[in-house]
């Protein structure tokens, strides 16, 4: 009977070896760029360091489903210390990668290690929402370290209980629909909507940066919708759609995303999208088929456009191009983008004090509270609660003369900061966002 | 070698191993004792309920990591949501992983084999999507934080070497209480079940009883190892017992020797030195361990333990 136990096994073993395959599959170009880049740096400045090297540490996803997106990440990082040279004050800068799934598990676990065997000075990190939770949780075990966010877009990273030592020099995920409501009730003329979003931490942000914003405006929201992660079936909520609604508010990412719109135009709904910031971005709008023509148009916000004419972002765009080459995207992702302005940001204080790390980073610590600068998408500064004030895109989605599609700048929100304007104390009296909050009023 | 100088010999080898795990703390940093010692500890735990299942019980259960997060999201929402006292968690995080394992053990235990694997798969799953979409209990896909190990009069589980005794004292109470179960009228008849469950019916046997309440008290173990991990996490959320996790534990398990209790210390100290260090040169770690794993599995049905144990006890191999 242990035998058939056993063969039982075998079985369910090259079962998991399947999906464990399956699972490593996507992690592909972006690691070994990050060792090429990690010892160029080393090679060219090795010699002349008197003091030794910067111990810098980066957690992003490079594995899973988000793996391209973190590789990514990582390649922001890559540029912001190959823009200074790959040394500070004379000490090279040495670069260690963790990976996590995008798990909060995985993400602190991935981050003590740096910090507390590797040694690093500072944390670029991580990627995604409720791992920025996690890791500022982390972050105030550590006061003698200093994090600064990744691409991570949770409101509470900063907003409510934040922590001393992590700063955040990109916009999260509220601030990226700033501007957004706005014009879809005055430009667009979309008076009564209705939206459909995941029903978690992101979506809420998402969500309630547009309710805000678009209610002030005089819009009407009818009804919300909130969807598990993963559903592929939006057959009810369609057919609850109210049939006089002027447009839809949808924030959904990825393959949910694709499966909604395709099956909005199955059944033949007509009204206008307007997108969250991933709705329809690169990876939906790739995807073949006749959902193409019913995207074109859809409005969108977000701290990057595929096409910003914008002179820092072309230049941005070009050293990115240069330093990754063929590995990388045909443009900086929201991710490379929002990894680089953190650690730009970082090597600017780092710079700043000469690498002085003294003090349980005293002198570093208060530098970066200082730093701003002007970025790929405008000036970038923080606030009290070490969080971005930087523009804001709303976009449209154009078809370009190969064909493809991509989001076009058609408007900007300038100097965005985590209140979206509104009163601190009046703004935290809102509450977190949940299903219903904010109402619409 | 006579089995009596080899016995000695793995006495000893067992004293030496509970010797380095007892010093640990004096020579090892925070690092060392948190991530590598308690999270290996707590999934040791988690890894011997599974063995117990599946080497004792015939029952090669994917939803042990249902019950660790039973465990853990009690413990979790009771103190966080309901902000109750720390002891009534503990409390209620053993009490409803049992009642949940019975429940799901009534399901799943009138099969056999492979359908068994499938139902536990289904019902660990059914716990990840429940977690994934209440909301209200659960707080959906961001989970539950701001957990933080509680403090016993003076005694703080926030310090590392603390937190490390207490999981290693649970462990090994885990460790000799399933050793001990084993051997008990109970434990004996649970293995006749698992060689010859008709022959123990038509012996008068209760077989759904048995299997059911070997189930339950699996899924104590379980929650166990999740209240620990919750402490040790800071956080509970779906992604804490999804697809990748349950295949750990499994992993661990198999790679250590299903049949024997020490196995899952042996597997899930290997599994958390790969997982942490082996990531610092590749980030194929996965790849790494599919590859040991299947290594093990075509070689090594005993797992790495097995290999020790045919070394000094050629006995133990023929009666498994």
């Amino acid at each position: 009977m242990i035998r058939k136990t056993y063969r039982t096994m075998a079985f369910s073993l090259l079962l998991i070896l399947a999906l464990v395959l399956a699972a490593c599959a996507s992690p592909a170009a972006a690691p070994e760029a990050a060792d090429s880049g990690d010892s160029d740096s080393m090679a060219s400045d090795g010699g002349d360091a008197g003091g030794g090297t910067i111990k810098i540490g980066s957690v992003a996803t490079l594995e899973g489903a988000f793996a391209a997106l973190g590789e990514d990440g990582i390649r922001g990082v890559e540029l912001a210390i190959a823009e200074f040279g790959g040394e500070i004050a004379g000490m090279p800068i040495e670069l260690m990668v963790e990976s996590t799934d995008a798990t909060p598990d995985v993400a602190v676990n991935a981050v003590r290690k740096l910090v507390e065997q590797d040694g690093v000075i500072a944390v670029v990190g991580p990627l995604s929402g409720d791992e920025g939770i996690a890791i500022k949780d982390y972050a105030k075990t550590q006061p003698g370290i200093t994090f600064v966010n990744g691409s991570s877009g949770a409101q509470d990273a900063t907003l409510r209980d934040p922590a001393d030592n992590f700063y955040r020099f990109n916009t999260d995920g509220t601030q990226w629909m700033a501007g957004l409501g706005e014009y879809a009730f005055a430009e667009k003329g979309y008076a009564k909507m209705v939206t459909i979003a995941e029903d978690y931490s992101f979506p809420y942000s998402q969500v309630g940066g547009f309710v805000l914003g678009y209610c002030q405006a005089g819009g009407e929201i009818s009804d919300r919708f909130w969807t598990p992660i993963g559903t592929t079936d939006y057959s009810s909520i369609v057919a609850s759609i109210p049939e006089d609604v002027d447009a839809i508010y949808v924030a959904l990412g990825g393959a949910d995303a694709v499966n909604f719109l395709t099956q909005y135009n199955d059944f033949g709904g007509t009204a206008p999208i307007v997108g969250g910031s991933i709705t329809v971005d690169q990876s939906v709008l790739a995807t073949e088929g006749a959902l193409l023509d019913a995207v074109i148009g859809t409005i969108s916000a977000g701290p990057v456009a595929d096409t910003n004419e914008d002179q820092a972002w072309q230049d941005f765009t070009a050293a990115y191009l240069e330093l990754h080459g063929d590995n990388a995207f045909p443009s900086p992702s929201l991710f490379a983008h929002a990894y680089y302005l953190n650690a730009k940001a970082l090597l600017t204080a780092m710079d700043a004090v000469g690498g002085d790390l003294s003090d349980n980073q005293a002198a570093l610590q208060a530098a970066l509270s200082e730093v701003s600068f002007d970025g790929p998408t405008g000036m970038i500064s923080i606030d009290g609660n070490r969080q971005a004030i930087g523009n804001n895109y709303i976009t449209e989605i154009v078809q370009m003369d190969d064909g493809s599609l991509a989001s076009n700048v058609v408007s900007v929100a300038e100097g965005v900061n985590q209140t979206l304007g509104v009163d601190a104390e009046e703004y935290l009296a809102i509450g977190a966002f949940d299903r219903e909050n904010p109402a619409c009023e | 070698m006579s089995n009596q100088v080899m016995s000695i010999v793995r006495t000893i080898l067992g004293l030496l191993a509970l010797a380095v795990m007892v010093a640990l703390p004096f020579f090892a940093s925070d690092f060392i004792i948190l991530q590598i010692g308690v999270q290996s500890l707590y999934l040791a735990i988690l890894a011997m309920s599974l063995g117990f299942l599946a080497g004792y019980g015939g029952m090669v259960s994917l939803a042990q990591i249902a019950f660790f997060g039973v465990g853990g999201y009690t413990f979790a929402h009771l103190t966080i949501m309901r902000e109750q006292a720390v002891w009534i968690g503990i409390l209620a995080a053993l009490i409803l992983p049992p009642i949940v394992g019975a429940i799901y053990g009534l399901l799943a235990v009138r099969t056999e084999g492979i359908y068994f694997l499938m139902i536990t798969l289904a019902l660990a799953m059914l716990t990840f999507t429940f977690v994934l979409q209440n909301r209200t209990l659960t707080l959906g896909f961001s989970g539950i934080t701001g957990i933080r190990p509680p403090t016993f009069g003076g005694f703080s589980l926030a310090e590392p070497r603390n937190f490390y005794y207490v999981t290693l004292v649970l462990a090994l109470l885990v460790y000799f209480g399933f050793r001990y179960l084993i051997r008990t009228q109970f434990g004996l008849s649970l293995q006749a079940i698992r060689d010859n469950s008709r022959r123990m019916r038509a012996l008068g046997y209760n077989v759904v009883g048995h299997r059911v309440a070997a189930f339950a008290l699996a899924a104590f173990v379980a929650g166990i190892a999740g209240i620990l991990g919750v402490w040790y996490n800071g956080q509970i959320s779906p992604g804490s017992i999804d697809l990748t996790r349950n295949i750990n534990v499994l992993l661990i398990a198999v790679m250590g020797g299903l049949l024997y209790f020490e196995g899952a210390f042996i597997g899930s100290i290997f599994f958390i030195l790969v997982t942490t260090f082996a990531s610092s040169f590749t980030t194929r770690f996965n790849s790494l361990i599919g590859v040991a794993f299947l290594l093990v599995a075509l070689f090594l049905p005993g797992g790495i333990m097995g290999l020790f144990a045919s070394f000094f006890n050629r006995k133990t191999t023929q009666i498994s």
